[in-house]
Parts: C-alpha cells; sequence; structure tokens
C-alpha cells in the first residue's frame, strides 16, 4: 500500500479575534506574532494562541487574492506557503500593489510581489545562499558584479492585509529604493526607527510560472499593463545577440576581404599614354578610335577596372571602351567622360570635374582581351589618352556594403530595445532618458 | 549566447556572407559601371566617334 506524503508544512490552528469573536486561521502559529482577522480586519498581535491584542484597524482589501492564503507551490525548487497578502501604497501618491507573503520550512520569507500585473520575487539574504552585500555607488548598486540603476524611491504603507506574519509589518516604517538589472532587482530598505538597511534580491516571474507554481489558471491573474520595472526585455535580447553575432560575421567578411586579396592579387593589364588623333572626316568631336595591345586574364572570372585620364582643360573628352575577348567576340562596353573647368567669378577660383574617371567591369571570364576605344572630345588638339587596367582590383564597395546590410539588423534591434526601455524608464523619476530622447 | 531571438537574421547574415564570398571569388562588383555586352558585332551599335569599326575573325 502506497503512504501518501506528509506535508512540509504543520498543521493549522487557529485564534480567536479580541475583537469580533471569529476564529482566525495561523498557518505559522508557532511562528506568528501578528495576524488580521477576516471578518473584522483588525490588525492583532499576538500574546498567545489564546490571547491577542488590537494593534490597529485596517481596511478591506480592495483587490480580490488570486493566490490563496494556505495554498502551496513550487518555486525555484522550494516549497512555499501563502500566509499574507498586503495591499501597499506609496506614500502621498496613488501607485498601489500587492504582496504575498510565502515561507518556507527551512529558508523563511519570501515576498511576491504584484503590480499592473508583473510579479516579482523577492528574497532576502537568508534565502540566498551565495549572496553579497551590494555596494552603493550613488544613483546604481553593484551586485555580483552587475550594476543595478535606480529606478524608484518610495515610502510603503500597508492599507490592507490578511493572514500572519512574525514582524510588525503595519507599523514598520521603511524607506525602500529600487534598483533595476533586468530580470533582477535589489530592494534596499532602511528602517526608520534604527536605520537599519536590509537588502532583498527580486527576480521578474511571469505570470505563467505563477500561474504554473499555484496550479491556477493564468486568466485568473490580474492582467498585465505596460512595463514592469524589471521585465526582462526580449529587444534587449535580440540588440545583445544581434551586436555579437554581428560583430564575428564583420570579422569574418575582413578575413575574407584579405583573403580574397592574397588570392587574387591586383594585376595590372595595361597602363599607357596613348596617342589620340582628331579624325576630320568623322563627326564633330569624332577622334580616331584604336586599338590596344592584347592581354591576358588568367582566373576563371575577375573583375576589371579602367581608369581614364586626359588633361582636359575647360572641355571635355568622352570615350568608349570596348572589351572584345579575341577568342569567342563577346564583348562588354561601357563609356565614361572626362570634363574639367575652371575659372575666377566675382574674385573667386572656382573649378568643377576632374581629368580622370574610372569605371569597372565585373564577371569577366578568363581569356585573351584587347580594348577597341573610340574617344570623342571638345578640343580638337587634344592628342592623349591614359588608360590603365587593373584586374581583381579590391572591391571596398562590396565590403563596405555587406558590412552595412550587416549592421541594419542591429539598429533596428537597437531602435526597439531603446524603444522599449524608455516605456520602462517611463515609470521612472530616475529615468536616463531625459526629456524623452 | 541565446541565438533564438536571431534565427531569421542569421538565415539572413549567412546569406549575405555567401554572396560576399561568392562575389569576392567571382570578382562580382556589386555596383559596376553600365555595361552594354556584345553590342561591337552585332551591326545596330554606332560609336561617338564615329569611324571605323574593327572586325575579328
Amino acid at each position: 500500500m502506497e503512504v501518501p506524503a506528509k506535508s512540509f508544512f504543520k498543521l493549522s490552528e487557529t485564534i480567536a479575534c479580541s475583537i469580533c469573536k471569529q476564529n482566525i486561521v495561523l498557518y505559522e502559529a508557532a511562528k506568528s506574532k501578528y495576524t488580521v482577522c477576516p471578518s473584522c480586519y483588525s490588525y492583532l498581535h499576538i500574546i498567545s494562541i489564546t490571547e491577542c491584542r488590537l494593534s490597529k484597524k485596517l481596511d478591506q482589501p480592495e483587490k480580490v487574492l488570486v493566490l490563496k492564503l494556505g495554498s502551496t507551490a513550487n518555486i525555484h525548487g522550494t516549497e512555499f506557503k501563502v500566509i499574507a497578502y498586503l495591499e501597499k501604497k506609496e506614500a502621498n501618491t496613488s501607485y498601489a500593489w500587492r504582496e504575498y507573503i510565502l515561507t518556507s520550512p527551512d529558508k523563511g520569507y519570501v515576498t511576491l510581489s504584484e503590480f499592473d500585473g508583473h510579479w516579482n520575487f523577492i528574497a532576502g539574504e537568508d534565502f540566498l545562499p551565495d549572496y553579497k552585500a551590494p555596494i552603493s555607488y550613488g544613483l546604481s548598486i553593484g551586485y555580483k558584479d552587475v550594476e543595478y540603476k535606480l529606478f524608484n524611491r518610495y515610502t510603503p504603507i500597508v492599507t490592507a492585509m490578511l493572514g500572519e506574519v512574525d514582524w510588525d509589518v503595519v507599523n514598520e516604517r521603511i524607506k525602500a529604493t529600487e534598483y533595476i538589472a533586468p530580470p533582477f532587482m535589489v530592494v534596499k530598505e532602511v528602517s526608520k526607527a534604527n536605520n537599519q538597511t536590509n537588502y532583498y534580491i527580486g527576480e521578474y516571474l511571469d505570470a505563467e510560472v505563477i500561474a504554473d507554481a499555484f496550479k491556477i489558471d493564468k486568466n485568473d491573474l490580474p492582467k498585465q499593463i505596460g512595463i514592469g520595472a524589471n521585465q526582462p526585455s526580449k529587444a534587449f535580447d535580440r540588440w545583445t545577440a544581434s551586436l555579437k553575432i554581428t560583430g564575428a560575421a564583420i570579422i569574418l567578411v575582413l578575413l575574407f576581404h584579405l583573403l580574397f586579396n592574397a588570392i587574387k592579387p591586383e594585376k595590372e593589364l595595361i597602363n599607357d599614354d596613348f596617342l589620340i588623333v582628331y579624325d576630320t572626316k568623322g563627326g564633330p568631336d569624332s577622334f580616331r578610335s584604336f586599338i590596344t595591345p592584347s592581354f591576358t586574364l588568367d582566373d576563371e572570372s575577375s573583375n576589371i577596372e579602367f581608369e581614364i585620364a586626359s588633361a582636359v582643360d575647360n572641355n571635355w573628352l568622352e570615350t568608349t571602351i570596348v572589351l572584345v575577348n579575341e577568342s569567342d567576340n563577346k564583348t562588354w562596353e561601357v563609356s565614361k567622360g572626362i570634363e574639367y573647368y575652371h575659372g575666377t567669378e566675382d574674385g573667386e577660383s572656382w573649378s568643377e570635374g576632374s581629368t580622370k574617371e574610372s569605371v569597372v567591369l565585373s564577371e569577366i571570364p578568363k581569356g585573351k582581351y584587347h580594348l577597341n576605344v573610340y574617344p570623342s572630345s571638345g578640343d580638337v588638339f587634344r592628342n592623349n589618352l591614359y588608360i590603365k587596367a587593373v584586374s581583381n582590383v579590391t572591391m571596398w564597395g562590396n565590403t563596405i556594403t555587406t558590412i552595412l546590410l550587416l549592421c541594419i539588423f542591429p539598429a533596428i534591434c537597437w531602435l526597439l530595445m531603446r524603444n522599449y526601455e524608455k516605456r520602462r524608464w517611463n515609470n521612472s523619476d530616475f529615468s536616463p532618458f531625459v526629456n524623452g530622447e | 549566447m541565446n541565438l533564438k531571438p536571431i534565427k531569421y537574421y542569421l538565415i539572413l547574415l549567412l546569406a549575405f556572407i555567401g554572396f560576399y564570398g561568392y562575389s569576392g571569388l567571382k570578382g562580382r562588383a556589386y555596383f559596376p559601371d553600365k555595361v552594354e555586352k556584345n553590342t561591337e558585332f552585332n551591326g545596330n551599335k554606332s560609336h561617338s566617334g564615329h569611324v571605323n569599326r574593327f572586325y575579328h575573325k
């Protein structure tokens, strides 16, 4: 016969309310020192299991508890029981939130706080075996080598409560400061009574995790509004991942660039100043065409850059260059003009254009080639045309274009991440996005 | 490093690098000058020089 598993938690006990005489269920009777009567909402100091005294009269909770007192859940591998529910608000503001106090048999209290449907699992140093005291840097603090930025400062006030705790939670006066590094948060609490400082570490929990842990329907949990203070950002994950992978890709592209330069070095095919002669029989501006010496392309496929130059002076020269494959007569034809004008106007000298230009042909197959050159110029006395042809020229345009294309996605991710963070920090008085920028 | 959020970008990234590598090996410029192919011997093209044409073979 199977032996039923024993609960980690002690059985509940009851105590009579000293005001309305109704029974109050205590889940941690041996430990608890304060409780609230669920009938008259009296905040009671437990003297003994048979006696309690009124400490304060509280309001009825405004919200319905989504995590029932006494219910249990397993969070981060630890079994917890809900023993108290608190409604708190920020002094002098309308900001209100809810807190569920959970206890575990051996690790003490933790808090599940809920604000606008965003949940935080908050634990003190007793619960954190690798806890190290945070170091304060003014507007930020360091905890385990991570910088947490100041997000909020406030004085919490308990407006309603149900359940029990072992300290005077309603009457304690503390000043709380929250620092965030999503999905974590450090909460600094300074007691106004004795200036004692305590730190608590919060971790954002998805509503699904809460629903699964307490075995309740997610739709019964408060609907999420806006972005939680330490809600993890998918946009941030995308941005950091894309930044790293794009950095690696850019290095790879630059290595490819160097590799191509090494395995396909530049080769000079033509480097000559050609004599050009005005053709009196041709049309206006016509010069006699000419053929360059042959050259060979050894690589299966290469690019060719032509640089053309002529010392035109307040004039122009245009040439059509036809690359001819001598084995199959396939041709590639490009035209390019050179023009250079200068002068003085109103005492200021000016110039425009250039005496040289370049053109690039790509994917030219292996073979023996020559150029047919058809020059024309407005200067009938022009007598030279410099042509330089180089194969396998470095294609910086390809490299820079590829790098820019690779940068587009991280740039979009950065904008989305920044927009997300701006929305997050809209809820803070300490936003780094000053004036919404 | 979690690459799941950028899995589609990874495909695009590999395509960019692949195309860059292919272009580098083939000598393909992303922005070549305007080229007209096989104009010299098809008989319907005249050059600005208005001069003699070269014929081969």
